[in-house]
């Protein structure tokens, strides 16, 4: 027909067969074993995208989601469209560790912000972004139910509490010298948690 | 569950702003409200998808009758989206409360829409608008920045999607999730930033993309063919019936100085539900196309000159009498049920000759008349509404979704929404494989075989009730002793697995529902293929069942109309055989012709007479031989020998090129007529705009031949050309004009 606007053309959605899979062995294994848990397998959906935020180094990149669809039997957009719902699932590159800092009511009142402020000078960036050397994410979340000991800001799996500028650079000291992926650690913690002793790999 | 098939449901009493309703129970209330013509504004609830209630816009005020008389009114509004109808539901939809909570929803909605209706497509037809201009409030109060994200984003060739104007109903990605079933669209995101798109922005390559424009309550996805080309207040919309394909839809044609600009579903729930398919949708633009034939030509050596009707008709005459009787005629798919009929007579009455065809498939014999004979039903069996009440639809050697696109979505929709089974046998990679249970990929020309092997192993998975209703199992028994999985396996490719398998469920379902293609209608032993696909459904006890039987898929447009209007050298209309002496006797008199007595040649006999000179006139009336037959080659030599050849075509076509004289005709849009599905559903389309230059509508060209060489007087319109029909071909005694109305009915 005439009068149709040309625009650039969209890349089409990739074909199975040119999917880059990537899920290693134990994660191919883990993923069995979770699919045995639900009815269905579009059920297993968020813990297989733990698996692919673990396997793929953090975050979910676009081979990832189209590795979970295609484990799964769904489509690319729905995949897409529950791993943007969550914010745990990352979707742009993280450093080691992510610092989640609380500026919800009570940490607000005890100094949130002045932490998180505290720590966008020393590592010189900037809120959802990661210093050069692949170390820090910052990040600033809701309430991490430890109003009691505010202000708080977790790390991995692990809270830090009662926050001062001054324990603030010591955990910075501290967190480098540690060569743990806790990003990567902290999505393996939600696969296992799924799975029941005798289903892990290693005990097969 | 299969939905069944007339079930006579239950009514409950419901009051609706204080008039008592009678509905079905369990309808949803806002579906009751439109029987009493009250208006529930709504977004996100659309007919043919499941309710999500979104959107809370259809809010009403409900309570319950108490066995005292009096009413219980719940405390909050509730979506009567999501409503159901039981005893005793007392509603009302225009009070104080609900007009302050329209106000409300609305103002959020509009929050951060854009407001551009001035550019908008969808400015003039758009339920926000209408919603806004009748519940919304007259003022924003809404004074800070609006939400900014991409304008005129291409999702495809078709489609293009504007987020700002999106108000996340969810309609697109309900259709995709549960209608087409490919789920392209997801949300992304979350809270403001909700978003509908495909995943990482891909192409939304969807076959039934274009539905998501029309089932948008916004402007967010339009059309990118008819951006900017018309207002909705300048456009002439006509019905109609699609032409691309025999599955039938309904469409609604929208024309702008008399000139088509877009195509948009038209409600029929027995056949398209809301949907149209992209083939139809936007690849049906042929009546503009440039090579349109606008008036008569008679080729002049290697020229073409322009002459006049009168001349033409007189030319086409004075060579049919030449020729002394070895005239051939072959009409084409997209011609209507009248154009058809009165192709034949004027060939059959005026022209003397039954060499009368509109096959150009591989084989052709009569498949039907064997599955009729066998199986006492039409060689389609069922209509759509059977492929939800079935268990399993069996898809046999048919590219669905190419050449039934509606069939292919209704048959996706009845997987998802009613668990029907679905399994297909087809050579090469096919569409209903993905939601397949079980998929025999045969290796090509497997088919008999194949077959054969499911018989196998159904003589063993059968009940034995079954096989005794069968009577001939020991024969069968015998017959594909020999067609033992394994051998199968070798002989198609298909594992033996795979193959009891199919086997098994095949003999699990309570019916099935085959729906045989194109491999079929091209086999060189088609006659076989069928004879076995007939003993798979008498052996399953199908036949019987009204849900369940055998379908023997027509590929062209009207194929099966040019078949019923007796398009056939062996048949006249109403599928009565011409050597039949009072059947010709009653044409004879209804028409006051003699009728030749003898069987005609088909399609392949009237090229090989050609070549040989039998025949010295071919008239290919909407036929385009040289491309769609299945063996183009001896089409084209066959036209090449020919003395003088007709043809009468919309388009300037391959085979038109070999044409001694042109007569240009009308598309169906510049025509009025009715079409035949593959359910033998007959469907008129009105005509739409004037025809193009000199052009005819085809039934009006044999008329005006009909009228010059017998002196006799022709139908004046198509009305009374389908009068006629109605009167001398039984099976469409019930479809006058009258009758059929807008949605059609099912010849008898």
């Amino acid at each position: 027909m005439d009068g149709v606007i040309r625009i650039t053309e969209r890349p089409r959605p990739p074909r199975p067969e040119e999917l880059n899979l990537r899920f290693s062995e134990k994660a191919v294994k883990e993923l069995e074993a979770l699919l045995t848990h639900y009815p269905d397998k579009k059920s297993a959906l968020l813990p297989a995208l733990w698996i692919a935020q673990r396997e793929y180094g953090g975050h979910l990149t676009a081979d990832a989601i189209a590795e979970v669809a295609y484990r799964l039997q769904r489509s690319y957009a729905e995949v897409e469209g529950v791993a943007t719902f969550y914010t745990m699932y990352n979707k742009v590159p993280v450093g080691k560790y992510m610092l989640e800092v609380c500026t919800n009511l009570t940490c607000m009142l005890c100094g949130g912000y002045r932490i998180l402020e505290h720590l966008q000078q020393r590592l010189g960036i900037q809120l959802g972004e990661t210093t050069p050397d692949g170390m820090f994410t910052l990040a600033e979340v809701e309430c991490l139910n430890n109003c009691g000991d505010a202000p708080v800001m977790q790390v991995g799996d692990v809270y830090y509490r009662r926050l001062t500028p001054e324990k603030v650079d010591a955990l910075l000291e501290e967190l480098r010298k540690g060569d743990e992926h806790t990003v990567v650690k902290l999505a393996d913690a939600e696969v296992q948690m799924h799975l029941a002793e005798w289903e892990r790999p290693e005990n097969q | 569950m299969p939905k069944p098939k007339n079930v006579e449901p239950n009514l409950v009493t419901i009051e609706i702003n204080g008039i008592p309703l009678q509905v079905p129970e369990g309808e949803l209330l806002v579906e009751a409200a439109k029987r009493l013509d009250i208006d529930i504004p709504i977004f996100c609830y659309h007919k043919y998808m499941k309710p999500v209630g979104m959107c809370r816009m259809c809010l009403v005020e409900v309570g319950t009758k108490m066995p005292d008389g009096t009413v219980r009114k719940m405390p909050k509004p509730q979506a009567s989206c999501t409503l159901p109808c039981t005893e005793g539901l007392v509603v009302w939809t225009e009070t104080e409360q609900l007009v302050k909570d329209r106000r409300a929803v609305l103002e959020f909605l509009l929050i951060n829409h854009p407001l551009d209706c001035p550019i908008c497509d969808r400015g003039g037809e758009c339920p926000l608008q209408n919603n806004t201009q009748f519940y919304g409030p007259s003022t924003s109060r809404y004074i800070e920045i609006k939400r900014h994200l991409p304008k005129a984003f291409p999702l495809s060739k078709y489609v293009a999607l504007d987020l700002e104007r999106c108000i996340q109903c969810g309609r697109c990605v309900r259709f995709t999730e549960e209608v087409s079933g490919d789920a392209q669209l997801a949300f992304l995101f979350r809270g403001a930033q909700m978003q509908p798109h495909t995943f990482q922005l891909t192409e939304f390559t969807s076959r039934f993309s274009g539905n998501v424009i029309e089932i948008c309550p916004v402007g967010a996805l339009t059309s990118r063919t008819y951006r900017f080309r018309a207002r909705p207040w300048d456009i002439v919309t006509q019905k109609t019936i699609c032409s691309m394909c025999p599955n039938g839809c309904n469409l609604y044609l929208d024309s702008r100085s008399g000139k088509m600009v877009r195509i948009n579903a038209r409600e029929n729930p027995a056949v398209n539900e809301t949907w149209t398919c992209d083939k139809g949708k936007f690849e049906q633009s042929y009546m503009h196309a440039p090579n349109r034939l606008t008036q008569p030509m008679v080729r002049r050596g290697k020229e073409w000159e322009p002459i006049r009707w009168s001349d033409a008709y007189e030319l086409l005459l004075s060579k049919v009498s030449e020729a002394q009787g070895a005239v051939a005629g072959i009409a084409g798919h997209r011609l209507s049920n009248e154009a058809l009929y009165m192709f034949q007579k004027l060939l059959r009455g005026a022209f003397q000759t039954n060499h009368i065809d509109h096959r150009l498939t591989r084989y052709q014999g009569d498949l039907q008349a064997q599955v009729s004979a066998k199986l006492g039903k039409p060689a389609t069996a069922n209509e759509y509404r059977d492929l939800e009440a079935t268990s399993l639809v069996f898809v046999f050697g048919s590219d669905l979704v190419e050449e039934q696109p509606m069939v292919f979505l209704r048959t996706r929709k009845a997987h998802r929404q009613y668990g029907v089974n679905a399994m297909v046998a087809s050579p090469v990679p096919n569409a209903v494989e993905e939601f397949a249970t079980h998929s025999l990929r045969y290796q090509p020309g497997g088919e008999l075989a194949l077959i054969r092997g499911l018989l196998n192993c159904l003589l063993d998975f059968l009940p034995a009730e079954r096989l005794a209703e069968y009577r001939e199992a020991e024969w069968l028994r015998a017959l594909v002793a020999d067609a033992t999985p394994t051998a199968t396996q070798d002989a198609t490719g298909v594992s033996a697995d795979t193959l009891l398998a199919a086997a098994r469920q095949i003999a699990e379902s309570p019916s099935m529902l085959i729906l045989a293609g194109e491999k079929v209608w091209n086999h060189p032993n088609a006659s076989e293929v069928v004879e076995a696909l007939v003993t798979l459904t008498q052996l399953t006890g199908n036949h019987l069942r009204e849900e369940g039987g055998l379908n023997l898929m027509p590929l062209g447009t009207n194929e099966q109309g040019a078949r019923d209007m007796g398009v056939l050298p062996s048949h006249l209309p109403g599928y009565r055989s011409v050597a039949d002496e009072d059947t010709r006797t009653a044409f004879e008199s209804a028409w006051g012709v003699s009728l030749p007595t003898t069987e005609g040649l088909s399609t392949d006999g009237i090229y090989q007479a050609c070549l040989s000179g039998e025949v010295r006139l071919l008239y290919l009336a909407g036929a385009n031989p040289v491309v769609d037959h299945y063996d183009p080659t001896l089409a084209e030599r066959a036209l090449r020998a020919t003395d003088f050849v007709v043809v009468q075509d919309v388009l300037m076509t391959e085979s038109a090129q070999y044409a001694d004289l042109l007569l240009p005709a009308c598309p169906f849009t510049e025509s009025e007529g009715t079409y035949t599905n593959w359910e033998r559903r007959v469907q008129r389309f009105w005509r739409a705009h004037e025809p193009l230059g000199e052009s005819k509508p085809d039934w009006v060209i044999f008329a005006d031949l009909w009228l010059k060489a017998l002196g006799k007087v022709p139908p004046f319109n198509a009305r009374e050309v389908m009068q006629e029909i109605t009167r001398l071909v039984p099976p469409y005694a019930n479809c006058t004009y009258d009758q059929l109305g807008d949605q059609g009915a099912r010849a008898l």
